[in-house]
C-alpha cells in the first residue's frame, strides 16, 4: 500500500541521491525531489570513464524509483512535457494521483548523518555536534562541510582523524590522492580546534588518553558486556623450529628450519581502539534494535552498519525508531559514560583533561531528535 | 564412487582413508581427512600449494605425518617439496596424476563450477546471532545480535531489465580491480577459473536465472558492527553499490 508518507521518503531519497546536502527545510528537500522526478534529473554520466562509473548506481537507483513513482502517480504514460506543466500547476498537493493500492517495488536507503558525530553529541549531550548532524529540527547542514576545504578532504580527514588515527590531515589526504596546499591543513586544522569537530577530537584525546588497555578486558556498553582481547601486537624476538619433512622428489626427509615473529599484545597501540569501541558498539546495537523491529513489522530490511535499506513505507518509522534509541542514549548517558570509562580503567585522575573537553561543549538540557538525523 | 567421478563433482576424498584408519587409527584419519581438504581446495582454487611447517604444527605427530605424505607421494597424488636451502617446505596435489582420470579441459571445468558455486549469491536462512570475529577466530563474547540475524533472512532479487540496460558498465565496475591487475601484468594469463571470469559468468547467471537472494548470516566484529557472509559473494548488495542499486523487494 502507498501512502503519502512513504512518496514522501522516495522524494527525500531522490533528494539526496541528487545531491541535497543542505538547505531551510526537510520541506524544501522534499520539494527538490519531487521537482527532480518530474523532470527525470539524473546525474550526467559517461560510462565509458571510469570515474563515472563509480555513480552508476545513483543513476540507476533514480531511473527506479522515478519508474515506482509514476506508477503510483498514475504518470507512467505522460510525456515530459505534461509533466512539467503537471509540476508547475500543483507542485504540492500530490496526494490527489496517488494510487493507494499501488505496492512498491524499490527499496530506498536511509543513512545516518555522520553517526560517529550523532553518537557521540548524545553521549556528551552537545548542541553543536547535534546541530550539525540534523538531529536537532531545522535547516538542514552538512556536517562534513567546512568553508574553504572540499567535502571529500573534511571527509576523508575527519573520519579516521576522530576515531583515534594517528596520522595527519595531508597524510590522510596524501594516501587519498586527494590535492592539497598550505592553506587547507591551516584551515582543516582551525576547524579541528573550534565548535563541534574540536568536542569530538577532545573526546577521542580523552578516551586514547586516559584508558588503561589490557590483554583481554570485559567491557560495558550501554547495557551489553562483553569481552574484548588486543588486536595490536609488537614484534618481541624471533624462534626458529626445525622441522622434518618427506621430500618426494629426492625420496628422503630432509630437515627445514622456519623462523616465526613472536608476537606480544601493543597495550600503547591498542589504546586507540577505544573510540572505535564505543561508537561502534553504540551505532551496532541502534541498527540491531532498528533491523529487528523493522523485520518484525515489514519483513524487509537490509542494514549496512549505520544505514537501512527499507520499503519506503517504513521509512518514517524507521526515523521515529531512530530518533527514539537516540534520546534513550541522552537520556541515560552519564551512565552510559560512567561504565563504559569503569570498565576500561579511565579514573577520577583524567578529571581534569573531562573539565577541558566539557568546557567546549554546548549543553542541552533536553532533546528531542528531529527525523532528518536518518538523511 | 570412482576417482573421475569424484574429481569431476568436485568432491575427491582422501585415497586410502580405509587403510588409514585400519593402520593409524581414527585421529589420524581425521587429521590426515583435513589435510587433504585443504589440498584439495586449494587445488580448485587457485592450483597452488600448501605450506608444509604449518600443518606439520597442527598435526603434532612427526612419524604419522611424514608417514601419510609419503604415502600420498608414492601413489602419485602429491609433490611434496622441502627446500633446506630456502627454509621452505610445501606440498600441492600432482595435476599430471589428476589428468589420469581425467581431461586438462574437464578439470578447468571442475575448477570453474567450484568458484561458481563459491562466490554465487544465494538464498540461505540466517539462524546465527552469537558468533563474533575476534582477531580472526570466531568466538562467542557476549555481543547478542538478533535483529541482524532477523534482517540476514530478508528476500531480495534484482531488478533484470536494469540490469540488462546497464549489463555493461556493470560489468566493467564488478571487474574493475582484476582490468587494472591485467593492465599492470598484460603477461598474465586468463582463464575460465579467474575471479573476473566467474564474476561474469555470475552477471549471466543473475540475469538468465533471476534468483532469489538472502544475506544469510552475520557474526559481529569485535565492537558488535555485523560481517555479513554474503560479503564473500560477487554481486553483493552490501560492498556493490550497483547491485544495491537494483534491489528490488521480495516477501
Amino acid at each position: 500500500m502507498a501512502t503519502i508518507s512513504g512518496a514522501n521518503a522516495v522524494f527525500l531519497f531522490v533528494a539526496e541521491l541528487n545531491g541535497y546536502k543542505s538547505g531551510p527545510s526537510m520541506d524544501d528537500k522534499i520539494q527538490y525531489g519531487i521537482r527532480c522526478w518530474l523532470s527525470t534529473k539524473l546525474l550526467e554520466l559517461d560510462l565509458e570513464q571510469e570515474d563515472h562509473r563509480k555513480h552508476l548506481h545513483e543513476n540507476i537507483w533514480l531511473e527506479r524509483l522515478y519508474l515506482d513513482l509514476d506508477r503510483a502517480f498514475g504518470l507512467d504514460n505522460i510525456e515530459g512535457a505534461i509533466r512539467k506543466e503537471l509540476f508547475r500547476i500543483n507542485p504540492c498537493d500530490m496526494s490527489l494521483t496517488l494510487d493507494p493500492n499501488y505496492s512498491w517495488t524499490v527499496p530506498i536507503e536511509l543513512d545516518a548523518g555522520a553517526s560517529m558525530l550523532q553518537v557521540e553529541a548524545m553521549l556528551l549531550g552537545d548542541l553543536q555536534l547535534a546541530t550539525a548532524t540534523n538531529m536537532v529540527e531545522g535547516p538542514l547542514t552538512d556536517p562534513w562541510s567546512i568553508k574553504g576545504l572540499t567535502r571529500n578532504q573534511v571527509k576523508k580527514a575527519c573520519t579516521p582523524m576522530l576515531y583515534g588515527s594517528s596520522q595527519a590531515c595531508y597524510e590522510l589526504w596524501e594516501s587519498n590522492g586527494i590535492q592539497f596546499g598550505i592553506d587547507e591543513v591551516r584551515t582543516y586544522n582551525e576547524a579541528l580546534n573550534t565548535g563541534y569537530l574540536a568536542v569530538a577530537n577532545l573526546f577521542k584525546e580523552f578516551i586514547i588518553n586516559n584508558c588503561k588497555p589490557s590483554p583481554i578486558m570485559d567491557v560495558t556498553i550501554w547495557g551489553e558486556s562483553f569481552r574484548i582481547e588486543c588486536n595490536r601486537f609488537r614484534n618481541v624476538g624471533e624462534r626458529t623450529v626445525g622441522y622434518d619433512i618427506y621430500d618426494s622428489e629426492s625420496g628422503t626427509i630432509k630437515r627445514v628450519f622456519h623462523t616465526t615473529t613472536a608476537k606480544v599484545p601493543d597495550l600503547d597501540q591498542f589504546r586507540r581502539y577505544f573510540v572505535t569501541l564505543l561508537v561502534h558498539n553504540i551505532d551496532s546495537q541502534v541498527a540491531d534494535a532498528i533491523a529487528e523491529a523493522v523485520y518484525d513489522e515489514f519483513g524487509w530490511v537490509i542494514d549496512i552498519h549505520d544505514a537501512f535499506i527499507v520499503n519506503p513505507e517504513a521509512a518514517s518509522f524507521v526515523r521515529a525508531k531512530y530518533a527514539e534509541l537516540m534520546e534513550e542514549i541522552f537520556t541515560n548517558r552519564k551512565a552510559i559514560l560512567g561504565d563504559y570509562f569503569r570498565s576500561i580503567g579511565i579514573s577520577s585522575s583524567a578529571q581534569k583533561q573531562w573539565n577541558q573537553l566539557q568546557s567546549k561543549i554546548v549543553p542541552m538540557d533536553s532533546f528531542k531528535c528531529g527525523p532528518m538525523a536518518l538523511k | 564412487m570412482e576417482y573421475r567421478d569424484q574429481i569431476l563433482n568436485g568432491n575427491l576424498t582422501l585415497p586410502g582413508a580405509s587403510t588409514i584408519e585400519a593402520k593409524l587409527g581414527e585421529d589420524i584419519l581425521a587429521k590426515a581427512e583435513s589435510l587433504w581438504s585443504a589440498l584439495w581446495h586449494n587445488f580448485l582454487n587457485h592450483e597452488s600449494p600448501i605450506n608444509s611447517t604449518y600443518w606439520y604444527e597442527q598435526w603434532d605427530d612427526p612419524k604419522s605425518f611424514n608417514l601419510i605424505i609419503m604415502s600420498l607421494c608414492k601413489s602419485g597424488w602429491l609433490i611434496s617439496t622441502a627446500i633446506p636451502e630456502r627454509n621452505w617446505a610445501e606440498m600441492q596435489l600432482n595435476r599430471d596424476h589428476l589428468l589420469s582420470f581425467v581431461t586438462e579441459a574437464e578439470l578447468l571445468e571442475v575448477r570453474s563450477q567450484y568458484k561458481f558455486q563459491q562466490y554465487r549469491p544465494r538464498a540461505t536462512k540466517s539462524t546465527k546471532s552469537d558468533l563474533v570475529r575476534l582477531n580472526g577466530k570466531l568466538d562467542r563474547t557476549g555481543l547478542i545480535r538478533t535483529g541482524f540475524m532477523k534482517a540476514g533472512n530478508t528476500r531480495y532479487s534484482y531488478d533484470l531489465d536494469t540490469l540488462v540496460k546497464y549489463q555493461e558498465a556493470i560489468q566493467l565496475n564488478l571487474t574493475k580491480s582484476m582490468s587494472k591487475i591485467r593492465d599492470i601484468h598484460p603477461q598474465m594469463k586468463a582463464s575460465i577459473t579467474d575471479y573476473d571470469e566467474i564474476s561474469v559468468d555470475i552477471l549471466n547467471y543473475l540475469v538468465d536465472e533471476q534468483p532469489t537472494m538472502t544475506r544469510g548470516n552475520c557474526v559481529a566484529d569485535s565492537r558488535g558492527r555485523a560481517i555479513s557472509s554474503s560479503l564473500s559473494k560477487v554481486a553483493n548488495p552490501i560492498s556493490c553499490k550497483d547491485f544495491r542499486a537494483l534491489l528490488t523487494m521480495e516477501q
